[in-house]
């Protein structure tokens, strides 16, 4: 019997070494597979956790912080943090964390930042092997505060975006999406947010595509200018017929193109024709260049290329139909998106990185929403480089061109962003969105001062009417208060 | 004199003290940021310890002096992973461990003559059926696991099939222990297979038909699967015969089969086991939470309290051992299955040394209740086998099972004692 007992007590052995190969199994050779469920509640509990850094401003105000609780509130569980959006009208910028739904936003581009994860030094990992409370770290914006304040102002009430940059950095000092969602209400209202028709969690800004109507002339003008095709003073005119002033021209279904845009004024110079809008001109001069050269500038000034950013953008558009400019319609396709309509759809950030263009010597500048990455004493981790994205045009066509969107503003529809003692160089454009009932966007894209350029902008309210009653007044507002600002 | 002192008993007491102290004074740290906050439990588990070396030492008990630590050293981190998991159950936890110590000293104390053991097995047979039936007819289902294992008495409930361990194990030993000569004379064939004789055959259809009835009845599959091992393996022990260990594995094999084809609820069982992955929400998610909860704690774990295996439904009572693996990592739980390791070694040592023969036969079979009990329930734990709802010895959370677990340390200690 005792040689039984020793038998069946080696039996039990194999069975818990057993055991011990299936913990082995489960707990280090599975491991990976097992954690990255999407059950695994430990990241979100994790995250819970950790108070995430701030998100400043380029001045050092507040936009978010994370709140830690020491007791329980309603909505606020005790030892969990609470992430508080000082700024709402932002949060098409700076996203929102939300355990939930997870990050969007600045918050998603620099969550290995803001959570601490991005810091692996020894003194990290040690106090994480610790379990002493995390500290995310700071991310401090290019946005300013009080410019945004005045860009949301400046927007009103109705649907529309705006963007303003340095041209030379490509920093992006306010960035404003119409209408916009509460970063803070996220989880309580994020079925109203999602459903909402006006699409509050779009920014319009980086992923609103838009026809961008006249103020689109400016690539033909940069365009031609370099090729050659016209200079500043070629001369225009036309015979226009009534009613109200239309122009018999070849490649149109109805071989006419409305004038009444720029009534009385027949005779003009290449200046006068960009300041007053003139279809007609701008379609003969993108004819002239030829479908190839015009798309080679289109891409050139970054339509269909991926625009950089830390926050999602979409791809802007010269045409929808890869055949569009090549088929039967090819004639028309390349006058009217000469003038800027077409299949065009393009981002307002785009347009205003097409105006730094223009602004900084042809040279497009890399746009970032990030300045610097700091720990919470102040001390910089990473700072963001600025880097030109693409060269669009020779230094020699720019500067020819602001001269004339100067022109544009000084003595053209773009008057209304002038400014008392500034040079400023600009284009108003009025879009026909493609309902024909509703009124057009209205557009403006600029830039101040025109002798060493601080700022470009674009601004787009949509189906407001006309860009230069809209746009230009809003976007004169906006430079006013971007010129004010202490430079960088 | 260090015999009577009880010298190395005392010395691994210590030692229990010291990883008590230890586990209570972080756990209170970091759910409360006071090394003190749990001092109280501590004190009167602590106080308990004591009290019963010292009695040990008082009565002059000669018995194993391995067998009280280990089984305290588990039973200590059983208390503080209640305590983690399941504070408020915490303290009627550590009084069912002081009544489960004074059952065990009263038992080792008084009960001079395990003969009687011997002597009316009938009685203890009846017994055990007896609770049996009750649970059957008058069983419920506290907490609404769906399994009706409990007896209640007014406020106190306990589940029978605790006891009935204890019970079967001094009436199978001694039942075979008289009939262990029987073995070579069986004149019975079936066939070419030659059967055992009918004193083997008879109790063996007897436990084979309880243990499907408990499956499919009380659809209780951890006590089937336990009561039948216990009956092999103690028949095995008896007769030296391993056709009849495997014959009796193959029969439960196949039963459970039949039963997975004809009850919907034995199939719905096996179905989970075989594939949680694709049910969570059909039951699935206890054992897909208890993996990702093994995972999380990897090799070290995460350390005790800053894990999360409360998202583990019913983890103080099924999962402990999981809780264990993720806060204390593979290091922890493999510590753990040491500590086991060195019950089972003691228990079946005291077996081996034990002289007179049913003496042995018991003390083999509680050795293998613990065996079994332990390995059915972390093999459930780590999906090796479809999970059963019976507790982890000395570490999971419940009443009838520590008392009855420290009654049978304290038969094992009363073997341990007798002349060798």
């Amino acid at each position: 019997m005792r040689r039984n007992i020793g038998g069946l007590f080696g039996f039990f052995v194999l069975a818990f070494l057993l055991v011990s190969v299936a913990l082995l199994y489960w707990q280090v050779i599975r491991a990976p597979t097992l954690l990255a469920r999407e059950d695994n509640p430990r990241p979100v509990e994790e995250a819970k956790k950790v108070t995430r850094g701030r998100i400043l401003d380029r001045t050092g105000q507040e936009l978010a912080r994370s709140l830690m609780s020491r007791s329980s509130t309603p909505g606020h569980q005790a030892g969990y943090v609470k992430r508080f959006y000082s700024y709402p009208p932002l949060s098409p910028v700076i996203g929102y964390w939300s355990s939930r739904y997870g990050p969007a936003g600045i918050e998603a581009a620099e969550d290995g930042h803001l959570s601490g994860r991005a810091r692996a030094n020894p003194q990290e990992l040690w106090d994480r092997f610790l379990h002493r409370p995390q500290v995310g770290d700071d991310v401090v914006l290019t946005v300013d505060l009080a410019l945004q304040k005045v860009v949301e102002a400046a927007l009103g009430k109705g649907s529309g975006a705006a963007v303003v940059l340095n041209p030379r950095t490509g920093a992006i000092l306010a960035m404003a999406s119409h209408p916009y969602f509460d970063a803070n209400n996220i989880e309580s209202d994020w079925e109203k947010i999602k459903a909402d028709p006006a699409r509050p969690l779009l920014n319009r800004a980086t992923q609103g595509l838009y026809p961008p109507g006249s103020t689109f002339k400016t690539v033909t003008l940069a365009a031609a200018l370099e090729q050659g095709v016209v200079t500043a003073t070629t001369p225009f005119s036309y015979t226009l017929l009534p009613p109200g002033g239309v122009h018999k021209v070849a490649w149109h279904q109805n071989d006419y193109v409305s004038c009444e845009n720029h009534p009385g004024k027949s005779s003009f110079d290449l200046s006068g024709a960009y300041a007053w809008s003139c279809n007609v001109a701008f379609s003969e001069i993108g004819l002239k260049m030829g479908p190839d050269t015009y798309l080679e500038y289109a891409r050139r000034f970054g339509l269909e290329e991926a625009l950089p950013l830390e926050i999602p953008t979409e791809v802007s558009r010269a045409y929808r139909r890869p055949d569009y400019f090549f088929g039967q319609e090819r004639f028309y396709a390349l006058a009217s998106t000469a003038f800027g309509q077409g299949e065009l759809a393009i981002t307002p950030l785009q347009m205003a990185l097409i105006s730094a263009a223009i602004a900084n010597n042809g040279a497009m500048p890399r746009p970032h929403l990030v300045n610097r990455v700091q720990s919470r004493e102040g001390q910089v981790l990473a700072t963001t480089v600025p880097r030109i994205w693409r060269i669009s045009v020779s230094p020699a066509a720019a500067s020819q061109a602001k001269a004339i969107m100067v022109y544009s503003v000084d003595s053209g529809w773009a008057s209304k962003a002038q400014i008392k003692g500034v040079k400023v160089g600009g284009k108003t454009g009025t879009a026909e969105s493609g309902d024909f009932k509703a009124r057009p966007h209205s557009w403006f894209i600029g830039f101040a001062p025109a002798e060493d350029p601080r700022l470009a902008i674009a601004v787009i309210k949509e189906f407001a009417g006309y860009g230069s009653e809209e746009a230009a007044p809003a976007a004169k507002k906006i430079m006013e208060a971007a010129l004010a600002l202490p430079g960088d | 004199m260090l015999q009577r002192l009880r010298v190395t008993e005392l010395s691994l007491l210590v030692t229990v003290g010291l990883l008590t102290a230890t586990g209570l004074a972080l756990l209170g740290l970091v759910k409360t940021g006071q090394p003190g906050e749990l001092a109280r439990p501590g004190v009167i588990f602590l106080g308990g310890i004591t009290l019963a070396y010292l009695w040990l030492v008082a009565i002059g008990f000669r018995g194993d002096q391995l067998l009280l630590p280990i089984v305290l050293a588990l039973n200590s981190l059983g208390l503080l992973m209640v305590r983690r998991l399941a504070p408020g159950s915490a303290d009627r936890q550590l009084a069912w461990v002081l009544i489960g110590l004074a059952g065990m000293l009263v038992l080792v104390t008084f009960w001079r003559d395990l003969t009687i053991l011997k002597r009316y097995r009938y009685l203890w047979a009846l017994a055990g059926l007896g609770l049996v039936a009750l649970t059957l007819v008058f069983g419920t289902d506290p907490n609404g696991s769906g399994e009706r294992l409990w007896l209640g008495f007014g406020a106190a409930r306990f589940q029978p099939s605790e006891p009935l361990k204890i019970l079967l194990v001094i009436f199978l030993a001694s039942y075979l222990d008289e009939k262990r000569e029987l073995i070579s004379l069986s004149r019975l064939r079936l066939g070419p297979l030659r059967l055992p004789p009918l004193d083997y055959l008879a109790p063996f259809l007897v436990m084979w038909a309880i243990s499907m009835a408990l499956l499919v009845w009380q659809r209780d599959l951890g006590a089937a699967s336990l009561f039948f091992g216990i009956f092999l393996t103690m028949l095995f022990v008896a007769s030296g015969r391993a056709s009849y260990l495997f014959a009796g594995a193959g029969l439960f094999f196949l039963s459970s089969l039949v039963a997975d084809r004809v009850f919907a609820h034995v199939h719905q069982r096996i179905q989970l086991w075989a594939d949680p992955w694709s049910q969570t929400a059909r039951g699935g998610y206890q054992i897909v939470q208890a993996l990702i909860a093994l995972a999380a704690g990897g090799l070290l774990g995460t350390g005790l309290g800053y894990g999360y295996p409360e998202y583990i439904p019913a983890v103080h009572t099924d999962f402990v051992f999981v809780a264990i693996g993720e806060e204390l990592g593979l290091a922890g739980a493999l510590g753990v299955l040491g500590l086991y390791f060195l019950l089972f070694h003691r228990a079946f040592k005291i077996a081996l040394q034990a002289v007179d023969s049913f003496n042995q036969l018991m003390a083999a079979g509680l050795a293998i209740v613990l065996s079994w009990q332990t390995f059915i329930i972390l093999a459930g734990n780590l999906k090796l086998i479809p999970l059963t709802g019976i507790t982890l010895p000395f570490v999971s959370y419940g009443g009838s099972s520590l008392v009855t677990n420290y009654i049978l340390v304290g038969l094992l200690l009363l073997v341990s004692k007798e002349p060798k």
